[in-house]
């Protein structure tokens, strides 16, 4: 009896990840004088995206998840099962978790082969080594691997070695899947061929998965939902548009390149800004607290204060940066109002933009995004 | 190479080297054949031979899991036991003989109720050969081994937890063939110490031929009666401990292809 690849993706020994199982997590992780605290649901067969500064928990929230680091308190539940309550000392421990990791470094077992290496998570259970080779077999000919069976990890390139971390992630049949950096250790153009066969088998696979990166676009391509974490909080959980969009705090916004400020709305159409300084804007009826912000090619830079125009906000400062990206260069102008100005490199040169020069911004109000500045999502 | 450095270096070179070159100009070629086939080096070649490989055996067994012991559990007093496990690397061995005794003997601490429980008596025995050359042998496992366990990536250790392997899984699949090549390389020194004991063997087993008379004890006695059987001997264990030097060059100092 034969059956091609294509009619027969999942092996036959492998139950499939019930999709309804959602993983809940309500708790904390204590490391040192860090703190994790989290108060989230991870939906199964969507990618949560773990975005966040360094040390902000990323990785301790997978290790949490995985088993590799206990709760100080609360719990961690998948579905009804608990996985780990602080105040009765449950604890499954990791190898008994439906979990996998692909870890940064991607650890394979140097002293085995490819095959070995992702029959491993079968032959562990008590799948016979005969039955484990042929489904290692199957996941090998999914991943494009079959004719590197043999090779051992250190003959292996890395976009290679990383599509073996992922068979043998999946092969374990979890359900829940835990990437952290999956991409970093890649260089530049094979992390682009990477990640579109990544973002396949991710959408392939119906269980919970979570991926912890650092790179925003990384994340705004792999991940269905974004939870930014900072210090040890949750600080914004969406959509990647809706965080890309109207970011909740000052990382966030850095992330995505956008200008934003915190503010009340006093008067109709003006935000108040933490330091006094007044914005014209569109505030669509909303009142109290709110964060407002441009893009960077929204304003425009003036040699002497702009007088006669029609733009609602005009403020001196001195530019501080220069940078060029790409096609445009970035200015950073600080005064009453700080932000970052991109405009072209011909305009660099004509007015003689460099660092000290004093300089007018002007930016049109209807450029100015304003949102309430309740954080979209809370932890508490 | 400055004269202060060169003069002292090849006086030390010489001196190491001058006893083999002294062994290999007065061994008796022509005699070596009709030496080595006599009845007595034969059983000694065998005795020592046997009591060496089971001396190693018993190390492995014992002392691998020590050694990851040693490595890896984090309670009080687990340095403490590390400096008195390896105590016989640098006790004299008669020293380690007599304790032997005074553990293991007819009234010795425990040998008294291994004597009178099962009727077991270690002590000028061929078991007990092989425990005096275990005592004093094993040590040498454990801390080559124990080093490497130290040396294990941990994070191949916890990515095999989180793919379902219990802890025993993880140091039989993944830990021990990782500390493999050290694993050889102790076992190899282990041997090679364990066939070369003298002091402790000599001290806990006695000199019986055909039962605790070992290489080295043939050695120390030929030479009073019969020196040209004593060299003879002697280049017996010197080929031996060559080819344990060939073979420890080759596991040992190559990198392995794994790391």
């Amino acid at each position: 009896m034969t059956t091609s690849p294509e009619q027969h993706t999942e092996p036959e020994l492998l139950a499939k990840p019930d999709a309804t199982t959602t993983l809940h997590l309500d708790g904390n992780t204590q490391l040192d004088d860090f703190v994790l605290q989290v108060t989230l649901d991870f939906r199964p067969g969507q990618v949560l995206g773990v975005v966040g500064p360094n040390g902000a928990g990323k990785t301790t929230l997978l290790r949490t998840i995985a088993g590799l680091t206990p709760l100080t308190g609360g719990t961690l539940r998948l579905g009804d099962e608990v996985l780990d309550d602080a105040t009765t000392d449950r604890f499954v421990p990791v190898e008994q978790r439906p979990v996998s990791v692909v870890f940064q470094d991607y650890r394979l077992f140097p002293h085995l082969s490819v095959a070995d290496n992702v029959a491993f998570p079968l032959r562990s259970s008590a799948v016979k080594r005969r039955d484990a080779r042929a489904a290692a077999r199957q996941w090998l000919q999914r991943f494009d691997l079959a004719g590197l069976a043999d090779r051992r990890p250190h003959q292996l390139s890395g976009g290679q070695a990383q599509r073996v971390a992922l068979a043998r992630a999946l092969a374990a049949a979890p359900q829940i899947l835990l990437l952290d950096e999956p991409l970093a250790a890649l260089d530049a153009q094979t992390r682009l061929e990477v990640r579109g066969e990544l973002r396949q088998h991710l959408s392939d696979f119906a269980g919970v998965c979570l991926l912890v990166t650092h790179d925003p676009l990384e994340a705004l391509i792999l991940a269905d939902q974004l939870l930014v974490l900072e210090d040890g909080r949750a600080t914004q959980l969406g959509a990647p548009a809706d965080v890309a969009r109207r970011p909740a705090t000052p990382y966030v916004a850095s992330l995505v390149g956008l200008n934003l400020y915190r503010g009340v709305i006093e008067t109709a159409d003006t935000v108040t800004l933490d330091n006094g300084v007044k914005l014209a804007a569109p505030c669509h009826g909303l009142a109290g607290a709110v964060l407002a912000t441009f893009r960077p090619s929204a304003a425009a830079v003036y040699l002497e204060q702009p007088l006669h125009g029609s733009p609602r906000n005009t403020w001196p400062g001195v530019i501080t940066s220069v940078e060029l990206l790409a096609d445009r260069v970035r200015l950073q102008v600080d005064g009453p109002i700080s932000a970052y100005v991109d405009v072209t490199p011909a305009a660099v040169a004509d007015l003689h933009l460099t660092h000290g020069v004093n300089a007018w911004i002007a930016v049109k109000s209807t450029e100015i995004d304003v949102y309430p500045s309740r954080t979209p999502f809370s932890n508490r | 190479m400055p004269w202060p450095l060169a003069v002292p270096a090849a006086v030390g070179a010489l001196f190491l080297l001058a006893p083999l070159v002294g062994l290999l100009v007065r061994a008796p070629w022509s005699g070596l054949p009709r030496i080595l086939s006599d009845s007595h080096v034969l059983s000694a070649l065998r005795l020592s031979l046997i009591c060496a490989t089971a001396a190693t055996a018993i190390s492995i067994v014992l002392g691998v899991p020590l050694a990851w012991a040693l490595a890896r559990v984090r309670v009080r007093g687990i340095s403490a036991l590390r400096a008195l496990v390896t105590l016989p690397l640098v006790l004299p061995p008669v020293v380690g003989g007599v304790a032997l005794l005074f553990a293991l003997g007819r009234r010795g601490l425990i040998g008294q109720y291994l004597d009178h429980w099962f009727g077991l008596t270690l002590p000028f025995t061929t078991p007990g050969v092989i425990v005096a050359e275990t005592f004093v042998a094993m040590p040498f496992l454990i801390i080559t081994v124990e080093g490497a366990f130290r040396g294990v990536d941990r994070g191949l250790e916890e990515a095999a937890s989180t793919l379902g392997a219990s802890r025993l899984t993880v140091f039989r699949r993944v830990t021990l063939p990782l500390i493999a090549p050290s694993l050889v390389a102790g076992s190899v020194l282990c041997w090679a110490r364990a066939l070369g004991e003298f002091g402790a063997t000599i001290t806990f087993a006695g000199n019986f031929p055909g039962v605790t008379q070992t290489m080295p004890l043939n050695v120390y006695l030929a030479l009073e009666s019969d020196p040209e059987a004593a060299i003879a001997l002697s280049l017996v264990l010197l080929a031996v401990s060559l080819l344990v030097l060939a073979g420890l060059r080759d596991r040992w100092l190559r990198p392995t292809a794994a790391s």
